[in-house]
């Protein structure tokens, strides 16, 4: 009896996963152009939450995490590129702008457009990630992107975020590097 | 004292109650939320499942707690749990309540009305901005519809038309401030209103923002907002062109009233703190409620320690005491408990320790009283053993009876000696002794009861069968009214041989002083008497009564000297000369001896042996047969062998002896013949008495018979008993 209670215990949790898994919604693609690896990756989960955010006056900062992983057959896969692109949106109620501010290049923007200011935040185009030279051509390369965001100016939200806030996971992409190279020579 | 308060042990007691708690948790965090994303079923079953969990870890946790052996457990855990629950609930009412009392705060905290109120206010805000900004696009338009400004390639840099210009459209239009920049982005012209405490330093020009290059590049005027210096200001974009080129840019700006703007940015702070509020409304909610639950649950804990505590120090004593008592109940009384404090408990183990003291102490004593009664209760089985011993060796017959006549002890050899019946019920008491062979000894002793006598002291004949035994009773009252034990003791001696040997000796002696006093006169009396009859003979005158006379004389004394042989014989009986015999031999013996007789039969002739003197008991024989032949009627001789017995009877029909003879019959000197000297049955009696037998008259009357019995009596019995 026990054991059926612990098997339909462990089923629920598992299928709770499993459905929650599927509720992501993201989109991310990735491809390669004179021997840089660029992505696009763009959120709908979070479109909603981020125009409530900065339409009712709040800033709001997000940070982009791209990683190349080295795929392994019997070891935890190994990063060998990470990076991290940082945005931010300041919005000024009064005079109805939202200034945007890319963090990784320091361009400054203003819109008048809060929707512009939302999919500035939301979406993530031609994000050169890596050189494909630095890596092997011979393994097997995972692209893993993850979505942080949090409100306020501030770029760091200190040790016990970064312990608890994990990011959003917005999905893994699988490097094609010999057609890459291909193309290059 | 034994304890069971390890570490190991609390933790494995725990252990159940700790994944209760991480149960708890998880449901919470499994709890569907108001914002929760995706199917909510699935949350439920979950919580459903890790509820029953729970429950089922907690009831598992409270059984493993009451089934531990360990004293005291069942009350500490209903003392932990009833404390707990007194903790437990209230908290749980004061939580709900608190939620109840959270929610309708920040329904009140969020009302509607006040969202409403700070979107007017900050529409409001916005509305002041808006209008200053479309004033300064009308006045833009305004600047581009009148097309009054003068031409600016042939006007001089700082010359005075386009100086009136521009002061000119300073004061039409109410800016703060008028620049002039031309195509290579260079200041030609400005216009200020006048402040005071205005200085020279107040006439930097700030550079063109985008705003206005973006004017230059869509060409038309754009509005733009800028913030320095603690003020807030609208500037206006107007590219101006000549012959579709462009040759410069008006940059017009006004300056926002501070105290506008102020309220403005207030309202537009606290319209982002209500909203980043509202947003995290839940999220508060949650934490206050959160709150108040770890509060609840650090107090719940708190309480469920110290109910722990406070339980364990209550029971503790109690425990202490349920040990002690365990080791009582093995017999360790050095079990004391620890006496602390001056509380109820302490006078409870105080008591306790008194108890176990006097306990110890009555158990010394009566452990001591024990050990005499021990040895007593040895000694006194040893004395009823030597008792037991030396009434069945002795060869007095013992009854000892209570007062009420009870049989309190009898041995075998009384119950030997009294004939009692083998087959008859146990005898209980004196009363029981209803058969025939046993009323004297019952008289006897109503003898001793009814006269209240100490002692008393009788012969008595009991005759059982063809036994007769003549016994010495002797009686004793034993105690009085004020003793232990009051009854009667009767003793019985065997006293039928020592009375037949004191009977024969008192006879031997008459015998014998009677065969010396007579015997020697007797001879010379006879050899006189022949003497006279020779000599004088033939002097008397009448002869036949000379003879006569002396013939009687010497007849008679001859008599007496056959009677005196007999009395001899009687006195000097010499002992038997037992040897093993056969009775046929015996029986053919005496029918050729008595072959003449036609009259006399001997009937049967069986096999057996008898141990005896042959001669004797042939001569006792000769003495019955002889006896019935003077009766002149037919006589029978036959044996009968029995188990224990051998019996010769000798029956004749003749006319029987009287009643009044048969009393006397084996009394020495008792002859119912003329010539008899009465000697001849005493005789036959003692030999038979010498052979262990006995001779007896069974029938008086005709046809009389006698009996006599011989035992079965070996050769080494006979020894032995003479040894």
């Amino acid at each position: 009896m026990l054991k059926v209670f612990l098997f339909f215990l462990t089923f629920s949790f598992f299928s709770f996963a499993y459905a929650e898994g599927d509720m992501a919604a993201e989109e991310t693609h990735v491809h390669i152009e004179d021997g840089v690896i660029y992505c696009d990756v763009q959120t709908f989960n979070q479109e909603a939450y981020v125009l409530k955010v900065i339409g009712s006056g709040s800033p709001m900062t997000v940070f982009w995490q791209f990683e190349i992983l080295q795929v392994r057959d019997f070891w935890l896969d190994k990063a060998v590129v990470s990076i991290r692109l940082g945005r931010q949106v300041i919005p000024d109620l009064v005079t109805q702008r939202w200034l945007m501010r890319d963090l990784s290049v320091g361009v400054v923007k203003y819109t008048n457009d809060a929707e512009e200011a939302m999919h500035f935040l939301t979406r993530m185009e031609q994000a050169a990630v890596a050189d494909v030279s630095i890596l092997d051509k011979d393994a097997d390369f995972l692209l893993e992107t993850k979505l942080f965001t949090h409100e306020g100016e501030d770029e760091e939200q200190g040790w016990w975020a970064s312990v608890t806030d994990w990011g959003e996971d917005m999905g893994s992409v699988s490097l094609q590097l010999s057609q890459a190279n291909n193309d290059a020579e | 004292m034994q304890s069971n308060h390890g570490l190991a042990p609390f933790l494995m007691r725990i252990i159940p109650f700790i994944g209760v708690t991480f149960l708890s948790i998880l449901i919470y965090f499994v709890w569907p939320s108001s914002d929760h994303f995706g199917p909510v079923y699935l949350n439920w079953i979950n919580i459903g499942l890790l509820f029953s969990l729970a429950i089922w870890l907690f009831v598992f946790g409270i059984r493993r707690l009451q089934s531990a052996k360990e004293v005291g457990v069942n009350l500490r855990t209903k003392l932990v749990t009833v404390m707990v629950l007194m903790v437990l609930l209230p908290s749980l009412v004061l939580q709900v309540t608190a939620n109840q009392i959270i929610n309708k705060g920040f329904d009140v905290w969020f009302d509607v009305r006040v969202d409403t109120l700070l979107d007017k206010a900050m529409n409001l805000a916005q509305g002041f901005y808006q209008d200053i900004e479309l004033d300064m696009e009308l006045s833009l338009k305004q600047v581009i519809d009148t097309h009054d400004f003068p031409a600016l390639e042939p006007t001089p840099l700082g010359s005075l038309v386009l100086n009136q210009y521009m002061e000119k459209q300073l004061h039409k239009y109410g800016w703060d401030k008028l620049e002039l920049f031309d195509a290579s982005e260079r200041l030609i012209a400005t216009a200020q209103k006048t402040t005071q405490n205005q200085g020279l330093e107040d006439l930097t020009t700030q550079p063109i923002s985008d705003a206005g290059r973006l004017s230059i590049a869509l060409g038309r005027y754009t509005i733009d907002h800028d913030i320095r210096d603690d003020s807030e200001y609208v500037i206006g974009y107007l590219p101006l062109f000549a012959q579709r080129r462009l040759v410069g840019l008006f940059r017009a700006e006004v300056e926002l009233p501070k105290e506008i703007t102020a309220s403005a940015r207030s309202i537009e702070a606290d319209y982002r703190t209500y909203k980043e509020l509202d947003r995290h409304r839940q999220g508060i909610q949650d934490t206050f409620m959160n709150t108040l639950m770890i509060v609840m649950i650090l107090i719940v804990c708190i309480a469920g320690v110290f109910a722990v505590v406070f339980a364990r120090r209550l029971t503790s004593p109690m425990e202490d005491l349920a040990n002690a008592l365990e080791q009582v109940k093995t017999g360790d009384f050095d079990a004391l408990v620890d006496v602390q404090g001056d509380d109820e408990l302490s006078s409870l183990a105080l008591s306790f320790n008194d108890m176990i003291k006097r306990l110890k102490y009555n158990m010394q004593t009566l452990t001591e009283t024990q050990s005499e009664l021990t040895n007593a209760l040895v000694n006194s089985r040893q004395r009823q053993y030597v008792l037991e011993n030396l009434l069945a060796n002795l060869h007095s017959g013992v009854i000892l009876l209570d007062a009420s006549g009870e049989i309190r002890l009898v041995n075998d050899t009384c119950k030997a000696l009294l004939m009692f019946p083998e087959r008859s019920q146990e005898k209980v008491s004196i009363y029981d002794f209803s058969e025939a062979h046993l009323k004297p000894i019952l008289a006897f002793f109503e003898t001793l009861q009814t006269q209240d006598l100490d002692s008393l002291q009788s012969e008595l004949v009991l005759t059982y069968g063809l036994q007769t035994v003549k016994i010495l009773a002797r009686g004793t009252l034993l105690g009085g009214e004020d003793d232990v034990f009051s009854g009667w003791l009767l003793v019985f001696d065997d006293i039928t041989q020592l009375a037949d040997a004191q009977k024969h000796r008192a006879w031997a002696e008459v015998a014998q002083r009677l065969a010396h006093e007579i015997k020697n006169p007797l001879t010379p009396i006879k050899l006189s008497t022949e003497r006279v009859k020779r000599r004088f003979r033939d002097q008397v005158d009448n002869v036949k009564v000379f003879d006569t006379c002396t013939d009687a004389v010497i007849n008679q004394v001859e008599r007496l000297q056959r009677l005196l042989a007999d009395f001899s014989d009687l006195a000097t009986l010499p002992k038997p000369n037992m040897e093993v015999t056969t009775i046929a031999s015996l029986l053919r013996e005496l029918r050729e001896l008595y072959s003449p007789y036609t009259n006399l039969t001997f009937e049967g002739m069986p096999d057996g042996e008898v141990f005896c003197d042959a001669d004797q008991i042939r001569q006792v024989l000769i003495n019955l047969i002889d006896n019935a032949l003077a009766t002149k009627g037919h006589v029978r001789v036959y044996v009968e062998v029995t188990d224990k017995d051998t019996r010769f009877y000798v029956q004749d029909d003749g006319q029987g002896i009287d009643e009044s003879a048969k009393e006397h019959i084996f009394e020495p000197y008792f002859s119912t013949k003329a010539e008899g000297s009465g000697l001849g049955l005493a005789i036959a009696q003692r030999i038979s008495e010498e052979h262990h037998g006995q001779l007896l008259l069974l029938s008086a009357a005709a046809p009389t018979r006698f009996c006599m019995w011989l035992p079965h009596v070996q050769a080494s019995d006979v020894k032995e008993g003479e040894a």
